[in-house]
């Protein structure tokens, strides 16, 4: 919103000469009001203790006006002022006792409101590819380190001795809550990191409040993972649920049971895992710890979403399955281990070498290969097809190392079933080869019978066995 | 099914009793040349460089051996023939623990080496062995696939110092306890019905159990060959066991076996053989100590929560914040790296990422000179060097 050109009474759609200015790209707000408004003020700690609280309201109401921080030079007193006042403010909450009144409250959240609740600007870069490229930060750092500042004024305010919840929770309600959570979609990390701590004491303090912000960040994650797969705010949002999860009372709740099912796995199948699987992976494994019995489903819809083309995506997958088996317990484990190792084959005999090696890296994991010890007998089988045809074929000789551990490690489990197994693949194999040479057998007798056919008879239509000769070229061949 | 080869080249499917006969009494005249006389501790009375090889390190190349046989595709006669040739040049030498891989190594390429070219004369036989079963290994793919820390030159090297010690002519097969096997099966074969000979896959596999054990070298291989045919044919219905036992002790009294030294040879099988059957583990001293090779790119990305440095502080179900008074529930989940900070901290105490006033009024007076997106001090993330697992 720039100050308009003059705009001619007689002839409102007279064309301003001035050319307009540049559309703002950043979400600066600002205030064209007359530098009047902002004088500067005594410092509180100049000022005799009773008229402290006077002056600490005006001065956030001083801090609630906005500046265009777009134009360098624009204000810059005005701007400074309102710097070097959130600066002694933070000061000022930090230290001083009995600083947070009543009637303070209302006037620090409106201060709040005025300078972080905002639109975000859409996306300079929509084809924005998180890991690749540096997010866009705000156009103006002085603006930046104004919010900033804000931030780190409101942190203390809830931080602070002398905040009471009961106070607190007239200001900081429901739709205040709602557009804090809207600001999550900020490409700024240092205020989404902000944004987190800020929900996180939020959610500690206030009781009342918890049940909301569980379903609103319950809906904004379904939104991400049905319709926009759109959302920057999801690792941080991930890390305040760790810390929830991990407070969980036992026997957990239903909803909390749904919430895993429902949403965390869910959010597994989203393109962008990568920028949150860690948040992620640490919630499901809390989740696990918490409440073991949950382990099949978790390994179930794992499997579910288990990525089909995705190769980075398949090695994620894998360290987080580690790490869910690492917490695992052995009644659970006997579950899900048929599942579980066929997935496991089909990631170790892909042509992909980092999934291989990463599946095969499970072996290398004590407690993992004490689970499959004692399973051994269910497990093997499943494994040992796989591994003894990728000895042979795999092209990555670090793969076949690896196999080659495996293989030795089996040996060393359970030799007797390892000698089983090794003689039945054998058979196996030598059946199969032998309905090949059979097949190969058939068609060449066929090839014969095409040939003769056509000695004895030169003129008759060979179209009845042109397709045989055609076929000729390559017989078909199973593999 | 594999057809087994005996010292005279001929099919076993067919057997001519008087051939067989005279094969057994050529292998027991050449048995004693052929019978290795292993002489190692039981435990290691010196580590370390001058230490002597003992029978649980012996035992435990044996292992490494018999998987590089099932890995290459090869029949038990080479991992047979390698353990006796290895087993023989111990008895002679006193080798050092250090050279101990090199030798097995040598001694199984040897083998089949030799085995190759005995096949690739008996042209008739060759063409019904499959394609794999005919190639070598490399001296450079052992090394690498066995991960013994020897060079392919010294596995050469090795091997020109095996065949002159062991005085190997290039024709002749060693005489083992599989080629006793082989014979006695069969003879046995032509005396009975096909449905109680015993499986010679099976009891294949079996010997090689028996001879990765040291202990095994202690009886003669005809005997040893005959108490495991012993012990195996056991289990059957009473009536049937009468026949067996008639034909076990007519072979016997051909290979000549005495009553006292067969108890005292059975036992050494039982003893083995029952761990075997029972699908136990392998002693853990013979395991083989694996190194796990990755590549950089995996290494880097091996736990998703390897990322997280800090998590926020649990808030308790039902509970303020700031109200618990225990420390908050550690994760089993790395704990070296999170640690939950205990709730009512202080702001400015709190580690890192949160940033202090500080941190904030510098950043942004440098920001000019560094990156505007410097994310490490807020992750933690560190320069991680490649290494092997």
């Amino acid at each position: 919103m720039s100050a308009g050109p003059l705009v001619d009474k007689i002839d409102p759609f007279k064309r301003s000469p001035k050319k307009k200015p540049k559309k703002s790209q950043g979400s600066s707000r600002y205030h064209s009001g007359s530098e009047a408004d902002l004088q500067p003020l005594p410092l509180l700690k100049d000022v005799p203790a009773g008229e402290q609280e006077e002056l600490f309201i005006r001065k956030l109401r001083q801090c609630c006006l906005g500046f265009d921080f777009l134009d360098p030079v624009a204000d810059l007193k005005g701007k400074e002022i309102k710097r070097a006042s959130l600066t002694e403010l933070v000061d000022y909450i930090t230290a001083g006792r009995g600083v947070l009144t009543e009637p303070v409250y209302p006037e620090i959240i409106r201060t709040i409101t005025s300078n972080l609740f905002r639109t975000l600007p859409p996306s300079d870069n929509p084809d924005f590819d998180p890991e690749e490229d540096d997010p866009t930060l705000e156009a103006s750092w002085p603006h930046l380190q104004v919010i900033y500042l804000v931030y780190e004024f409101f942190l203390r305010f809830l931080e602070s001795p002398d905040f009471q919840p009961g106070i607190g929770k007239k200001v900081i309600d429901q739709k205040f809550v709602l557009q804090l959570l809207e600001l999550f979609d900020s490409e700024d990390p240092r205020e989404r990191d902000f944004l987190k701590t800020v929900l996180h004491r939020i959610y500690g303090k206030f009781l009342g409040l918890r049940a909301f912000i569980r379903k609103q960040i319950n809906n904004i994650f379904l939104r991400f993972i049905y319709e926009t797969e759109h959302f920057n705010g999801v690792s941080e949002l991930l890390e305040i649920l760790g810390s929830i999860i991990n407070g969980f009372a036992l026997p957990l709740k239903v909803e909390h049971k749904q919430f895993l099912v429902k949403v965390l796995l869910p959010l597994h199948k989203v393109k962008c895992l990568s920028l949150y699987h860690a948040q992620l992976a640490y919630c499901v494994v809390q989740f696990l710890e918490k409440d073991p019995s949950l382990t099949e489903e978790v390994i179930r819809g794992l499997l579910k979403y288990w990525p089909k083309t995705c190769s980075q995506k398949e090695v994620m997958f894998l360290g987080e399955i580690e790490e869910i088996l690492d917490v695992t317990e052995p009644a659970q484990f006997i579950k899900i281990q048929e599942p579980l190792f066929k997935q496991i084959s089909r990631c170790v005999s892909s042509p992909h070498f980092q999934v291989a090696e990463r599946a095969l890296y499970l072996w290398n994991n004590e407690y993992v290969m004490s689970l499959i010890e004692e399973n051994s007998a269910a497990i093997m089988p499943i494994m040992f097809p796989a591994l003894y045809r990728i000895s042979k074929e795999h092209w990555n000789q670090t793969i076949v190392a690896l196999v080659y551990n495996v293989l030795k490690t089996f040996m060393e489990m359970n030799s007797k079933l390892f000698d089983e197994l090794t003689a039945t693949y054998k058979t196996e194999r030598q059946k199969e080869k032998k309905k090949e040479k059979e097949r190969d057998e058939l068609w060449r007798k066929l090839a014969e019978l095409e040939i003769s056919h056509r000695r004895r008879e030169p003129s008759a239509k060979t179209n009845a066995v042109g397709g045989v000769a055609l076929a000729k070229q390559s017989p078909p061949t199973l593999k | 099914m594999e057809i087994p080869m005996d010292v005279a080249g001929s099919k076993s499917s067919c057997p001519d009793v008087s051939t067989l006969m005279q094969s057994l009494q050529q292998a027991l005249a050449l048995e004693a040349k052929f019978q290795p006389k292993l002489q190692l501790p039981s435990i290691a009375s010196n580590t370390g460089e001058s230490g002597e090889i003992t029978c649980a390190m012996r035992d435990g190349a044996a292992h490494v051996l018999r998987c590089l046989k099932v890995w290459y595709d090869l029949p038990s006669a080479v991992l047979l023939d390698a353990l006796n040739m290895m087993d023989r040049f111990m008895s002679r030498m006193k080798a050092r623990p250090k050279h101990l891989s090199c030798i097995a190594i040598s001694s199984f390429h040897l083998a089949a080496c030799q085995w190759v070219d005995r096949v690739k004369q008996n042209n008739n036989e060759a063409s019904s062995i499959q394609g794999p079963l005919q190639v070598v290994p490399e001296p450079q793919d052992l090394v690498t696939i066995s991960q013994c820390k020897c060079t392919a030159g010294d596995i050469n090297r090795m091997e020109k110092i095996v065949e002159a010690k062991l005085a190997c002519l290039p024709q002749e097969e060693p005489v083992t306890t599989l080629t006793f096997l082989n014979l006695y099966h069969s003879l046995l074969s032509t005396t009975l019905p096909a449905a109680l000979q015993p499986d010679l896959l099976i009891l294949s596999c079996k010997l090689e159990t028996i001879c990765c054990d040291a202990n095994y070298a202690a009886f003669p291989s005809s005997l040893l060959a005959f108490a495991l045919l012993f012990v195996e044919m056991k289990c059957h219905q009473p009536a049937i066991e009468v026949i067996i036992r008639d034909v076990l002790s007519e072979l016997q009294r051909l290979v000549q076996v005495k009553d006292d030294k067969l108890s005292e040879c059975i036992r050494m099988v039982s003893s083995v053989m029952a761990p075997y059957d029972g699908y136990a583990q392998s002693n853990p001293s013979h395991r083989q100590r694996l190194t796990w090779k990755l590549s950089r790119r995996t290494l880097k990305q091996l736990r998703p929560t390897e990322k997280l440095v800090n998590v926020l502080p649990t808030i308790e179900e039902n509970r303020q914040f700031g109200q618990v008074q225990k420390r908050s529930r550690r994760s089993r989940l790395t704990p070296h790296k999170v640690r939950p900070v205990s709730p009512g901290a202080v702001l400015s105490s709190l580690p890192l990422p949160f940033p202090t006033k500080e941190d904030l009024t510098s950043f942004f007076d440098n920001f000019v000179a560094t990156s505007p997106y410097s994310f490490r001090f807020l992750y933690g993330l560190e320069e991680e060097s490649p290494s092997t697992a």
